[in-house]
């Protein structure tokens, strides 16, 4: 009996709530609706793309969805690195190395130097920020060539050093950690060192619980920089066995356009598991980033 | 027996030491390559077998990129204008979104997390399986589903729609970071400025006008920057697919290629100044670190 009479409670509860919706909610709401139904599609394709046997790959124009799924095309895939001498395993293994620590690394240089830049006085300061906002302009293309000459009189040729480094100082990784360190009030740093706290204890307790939003683009970022890479496997890697998995995937979709038609149900299959990683970062921020997003309260 | 530092002494090590191994990282992969672009801007590079042959040519490179090269201010002029228009866009529609994802509804935490599926999405591989089957238009717009929803709509509505479902996948692609940083902004405004407006009979529109705007003022700057930022270095961008085609011709080489990735470089910079110029006013934060008034 009470257990009806509260969930009649609750029901009334609720619609109760509902009747207070107000007009710009519900517009709100479909606006919202609209925009996430179109950016839900690409995923939608990538997943049902990987599953389409090969009469539905080439089939003009595209599908979305699938009509007959089949696992063929992950079977392709696997099988196609019995043709070169390297195990699908290594690429796999060298991709997620190279990812984890560039990304780690990446994390701890850009806050410490952020932090460094936003809370500390320090000779040259000034003119060391403004270089690298200089430097956000940046664009790797255009000297492949000289950071080959860095790389080979290094001697990090054929070694993960050659994969990491070159992504680690990331200018826009800085540049977003300044601006939001610069939004949290000197008188917190002052109140933790006062209470003696050396400056890693505030960089680690205070500055980074407050700042998450610009800790996870800041991971996105460098995860995007450093997954989807493949200029270090072709210039760097001179050993196949020291190539990533999207250098693969690549030379698989260049091997189409010359030889096997088949191929493309492969490639199709790379192309979600290539995905799967940036799928599982989403679902790791997604629960630290856009919940604490709504408590980081800066006062 | 450790020698005591003064407080500004510990503080000049413990900054040098926290920037230290990021301006290393920097200095080499970054500002020397840099340079040394520029300097083979000047010159004539020939790949030998074991070095690099360089000739001394002045500024002859540049001449001919800009006066004999119809390509080059063509394509230079071309991504201005393209960034003139998307850049506002991207920026504006992300504030925008940002606005309403802060606004309280049911369900917002999902709409949140869709909206943040774009940012994971937009690496390059998946853009480039998306892209494959022709330059520009997504394949899956030519999709049954996708036909089918257009076909309900009369002809030239469904091609108008079709445009805008087009560029609208590319914008939102590109405005996931910017949202993210925006939604951040709005959230370290003090809510109790809201509840005195509203307590002084502020309207909502006053209030996004008279603070929620001018207090977001520095996450719209990084937006807009990291726009900039994010446009002018795509692997796809026109400009940069032309420099990569000349280092790798024998004919013009890789010091014809370094000087056209410095006029590009010049070009970005100076957009980024006028940025900064527009922004200085309302901010004061480029190179020094705002001191607020506690």
């Amino acid at each position: 009996m009470a257990e009806k009479k509260r969930r009649r409670i609750t029901v009334r509860y609720a619609l109760h709530r509902l009747r207070h919706i107000k007009a710009s909610t519900v517009v709100i709401l479909l606006l919202l609706t609209i925009v996430a139904a179109v950016s839900i599609l690409p995923i939608i394709y990538i997943i049902s793309n990987a599953f389409k046997p090969l009469s539905e790959l080439f089939l003009y124009p595209p599908r979305l969805f699938v009509r007959s799924p089949t696992l063929q095309n992950f079977y392709e895939f696997f099988y196609s690195t019995d043709v070169s001498a390297i195990p699908l395993s290594r690429y796999i293994f060298n991709s997620l190395f190279v990812m984890i620590v560039t990304v780690a690394m990446t994390l701890i240089f850009s806050s410490a130097c952020a932090y460094a830049f936003s809370k500390m006085r320090f000779p040259g300061r000034k003119w060391m920020f403004d270089m690298i906002i200089i430097a956000l302009m940046f664009t790797p293309e255009a000297v492949v060539i000289t950071r080959y000459l860095i790389v080979s009189n290094l001697h990090m040729i054929n070694t993960y050093f050659a994969h990491i480094l070159p992504h680690l100082a990331l200018p826009i990784g800085v540049f977003l950690m300044k601006q939001f360190i610069d939004q949290v009030p000197d008188s917190l740093c002052e109140a933790a060192k006062i209470d003696g706290a050396n400056e890693v204890r505030i960089l680690l307790n205070i500055i980074i619980p407050t700042v998450l939003p610009a800790v996870g683009a800041v991971m996105i970022i460098a995860f995007q920089n450093v997954w989807s890479d493949i200029t270090t496997s072709t210039f760097y890697m001179v050993d196949e066995s020291m190539k990533t998995l999207p250098y693969f995937v690549s030379t698989l979709s260049n091997a189409l356009a010359v030889a096997s038609v088949a191929r493309k149900g492969a490639v199709a299959a790379a192309g979600l598991l290539l995905f799967l990683p940036n799928f599982l970062i989403f679902a790791m921020l997604q629960k630290s980033m856009i919940e604490t997003m709504v408590t980081s309260g800066i006062k | 027996m450790r020698k005591k530092l003064g407080y500004e002494g510990r503080q000049k090590l413990v900054g040098t030491s926290f920037i230290a191994p990021w301006v290393i990282g920097f200095l080499a992969f970054t500002a020397f390559p840099l340079f040394y672009c520029l300097y083979m801007s000047l010159n004539k590079v020939t790949f030998m077998t074991d070095h690099l042959q360089m000739e001394w040519l002045w500024f002859e490179n540049f001449r001919k990129a800009l006066l004999e090269d119809a390509e080059i201010p063509n394509k230079l002029l071309q991504t201005l204008g393209q960034s003139a228009i998307i850049i506002p866009i991207i920026v504006v529609f992300a504030l925008i979104m940002a606005l309403m994802l802060n606004a309280k509804f049911p369900g917002r935490g999902l709409f949140r997390a869709i909206f943040f599926l774009p940012v994971v999405l937009t690496s390059g591989n998946l853009i480039s399986i998306l892209t494959d089957q022709g330059q520009g238009t997504i394949s899956f717009l030519q999709s049954d589903t996708a036909q089918a929803l257009i076909a309900n709509l009369s002809g030239t509505w469904g091609t108008a729609l079709k445009t805008v479902l087009a560029n609208f996948l590319v914008i939102l692609w590109y405005s996931g970071v910017q949202m993210l940083l925006l939604i951040a902004g709005m959230q370290s405004i003090n809510p109790s400025t809201f509840e005195a407006a509203r307590i002084d009979g502020a309207g909502k529109w006053e209030i996004l006008w008279t603070i929620t705007l001018p207090a977001l003022m520095p996450f719209i700057f990084i937006s807009i920057i990291y726009t900039i930022v994010d446009q002018f270095t795509t692997s796809y961008n026109p400009v940069l697919e032309v420099i990569t085609s000349h280092s790798r011709s024998i004919n013009t080489g890789y010091g014809y290629a370094s000087a056209i990735a410095w006029l590009y470089f010049s070009l970005m910079l100076i957009i980024l100044g006028v940025i900064i110029l527009i922004f200085r006013k309302s901010l004061g934060i480029i190179g020094s670190s705002k001191r607020r008034p506690s």
